[in-house]
């Protein structure tokens, strides 16, 4: 199995022969596979290694100096806040695709410019292998250290990538962490995707949403802490949404189904379609069943309603169990708990209702979008 | 001892790749353009899951048709390459009636050499649009779920084997046996 130490010495020398007597900019989003993949080339190449983190706008409260602060005693973090320009350029984008893409290049030209600050020509990104598993179909060569997005980033961006841990997964990485002494709080910590929150407003992005998300978000991790799931969060879309009356008959239930679309997985291609929901239940056994009934056809979500007000936003709880977030399951949670959840973020202003993704992996992603 | 893995995009592959070189197996990733030639110097195949429709796109999946009737070393066929095996080798693939996304029961009528050590009911992990209807003239089904009724197939001198879910993934239960089982065929070989 994985061993932290022989990887180390494998990856070592490719990593001195790239990158030469370089100097390196490392991004760290505060994820465990950035935070990983910059310890390790600090780790090897000392101060020549400048570990970065953007603060996009997207981030969770409090998130850039909480990371600063944990890894203080690994390598020195240096912040750059650049979350306004992030922020209105995506800012009325709505599909998936085009904000993440959006997120990709205003990322990208902001990272280039670092780049060049720092007289530098390398840029580390944590990509694994789940990533490029997902952006790209190709077949990759094995244990390399380079691998290109599909774009030339040397000439677009005027740097080439490393990605020192693009042959692992998660369960290896935290391994890596763990190997290379990151504090349990990083080493742990849940996945936080690059494009953070935006990915969780579903659809159209505004400030407002955002600031749901971001407040949403810290309420379900608190609540959710405890049961230690591999992933929680909350995503956070507009509530508007119609009867599916043959569906609804079919299943015996009232399922609604929103205007917004969201991201999925079906026999290995990528879904972009609408999610439905139906009414609270508590039987696990019987919340499957429905589920599967709902994803099976056309719809890439299976939402189940646990308080329904008026409001503008629907609050989607979320959360899995998997080790290498290849698959995910769901994670039951008793219905007594996802009301108490429920009744905290209905005392955000502008939310509605609260719901429960209860789809898995596939056929859903684990992120929204 | 040197395993092919024939890729068509699916999203476990490089999966399938980690388990069988940490079970100790000698594995290479196949481009399915690859000439017959060369596929003919691997000891077995393994062919893997993706994006394709056997029914409408199999000339968007190389030379595997050949890869599959030509050269006579163990196969195993994954979620696309049991729907692979099957329809090249006379059996019948479409639409499913009920596309399985997530967690499936399975259910195993007859071990025989691929599920052999595992429990009579297990869960596995699915994710398909189509499925086998009929296995091809010689086959056998050795297990089922409740709406898919070819989970897993066997041909008549032990050599091919297929499965509908995905032994490589982490939430299917014993999976990892049965790729074991197929290595201890390629190693008896």
């Amino acid at each position: 199995m994985f061993s932290p130490e022989k990887f180390i010495e494998e990856i070592e020398p490719q990593i001195r022969s790239v990158v030469g007597d370089n100097r390196v900019v490392a991004a760290v989003s505060g994820g465990v596979d950035s935070t990983t993949a910059a310890a390790l080339m600090y780790r090897i190449l000392g101060d020549k290694v400048t570990p970065v983190m953007i603060d996009t706008g997207f981030l969770r409260e409090n998130e850039a100096n909480r990371v600063k602060d944990l890894l203080k005693s690994v390598m020195p973090l240096k912040i750059v806040d650049r979350s306004e320009r992030f922020i209105s350029s995506i800012e009325g984008l709505e599909d998936a695709e085009e904000k993440r893409k959006k997120f990709r290049d205003v990322f990208y030209s902001t990272i280039s410019e670092i780049v060049a600050q720092e007289n530098s020509r390398f840029l580390v990104q944590g990509t694994i292998a789940p990533d490029w598993i997902e952006t790209q179909g190709g077949i990759k060569t094995q244990h390399n250290v380079l691998v290109q997005l599909g774009i030339n980033t040397e000439k677009t961006w005027g740097f080439s990538l490393v990605e020192p841990l693009a042959d692992l997964y998660k369960n290896e990485v935290r391994e890596l962490a763990r190997y290379l002494g990151l504090p349990r709080e990083i080493s742990e910590r849940q996945p936080f995707p690059g494009p953070g929150l935006l990915v969780r407003c579903v659809g159209r992005l505004s400030k407002e949403k955002l600031e749901i998300t971001r407040k949403s978000n810290a309420i379900v991790e608190d609540l959710l802490e405890p049961l230690r799931p591999s992933q929680y969060f909350a995503a956070v879309f507009e509530s508007n949404s119609s009867l599916d009356t043959k569906l609804s008959e079919l299943l015996h239930d009232q399922i609604m189904v929103y205007s917004v679309k969201s991201t999925g997985v079906k026999g290995d291609v990528r879904t972009y379609g609408k999610m439905a929901s139906f009414s609270l239940r508590d039987n696990y056994t019987q919340i499957r069943e429905i589920s599967q009934k709902i994803t099976s056809g056309e719809y890439t979500r299976a939402l189940m309603r646990v308080r329904t007000t008026k409001g503008k936003y629907t609050v989607a709880i979320r959360a899995v169990s998997t080790e290498d977030f290849m698959t995910a399951d769901i994670v039951e949670i008793d219905p007594s708990l996802l009301s108490r959840i429920a009744d905290e973020l209905l005392r955000i202003p502008g939310v509605g209702e609260v719901v429960y993704d209860v789809t898995t992996k596939p056929p859903a992603t684990i992120e929204f979008e | 001892m040197k395993i092919g893995l024939i890729y068509f995009g699916g999203q476990y592959n490089h999966l399938i790749l980690k388990n069988v070189k940490y079970l100790g197996g000698n594995i290479e990733t196949i481009d399915p353009s690859l000439p017959l030639e060369k596929v003919k110097e691997y000891d077995c195949l393994i062919f893997s899951g993706g994006p394709q429709s056997v029914k409408e796109e199999l000339h968007r999946m190389g030379n595997s048709p050949l890869f599959v009737r030509e050269v006579s070393v163990p196969k195993l066929g994954i979620c696309l390459g049991h729907q692979l095996i099957a329809h090249v080798l006379g059996g019948v693939v479409d639409k499913a009636s009920t596309p399985e996304f997530g967690l499936v029961r399975i259910k195993v009528e007859d071990h025989d050499t691929i599920l052999n050590g595992v429990p009579s009911e297990f869960n596995a992990w699915e994710s398909h649009n189509d499925e086998v209807k009929t296995p091809p003239p010689g086959f056998r089904v050795l297990a089922s779920s409740e709406t898919t009724r070819i989970q897993s197939m066997v041909n008549s001198d032990n050599s091919i084997f297929t499965v509908q879910f995905h032994p490589e993934v982490k939430h299917t239960e014993h999976g990892i046996q049965v790729l074991k089982n197929f290595l201890e065929v390629c190693k008896g070989r």
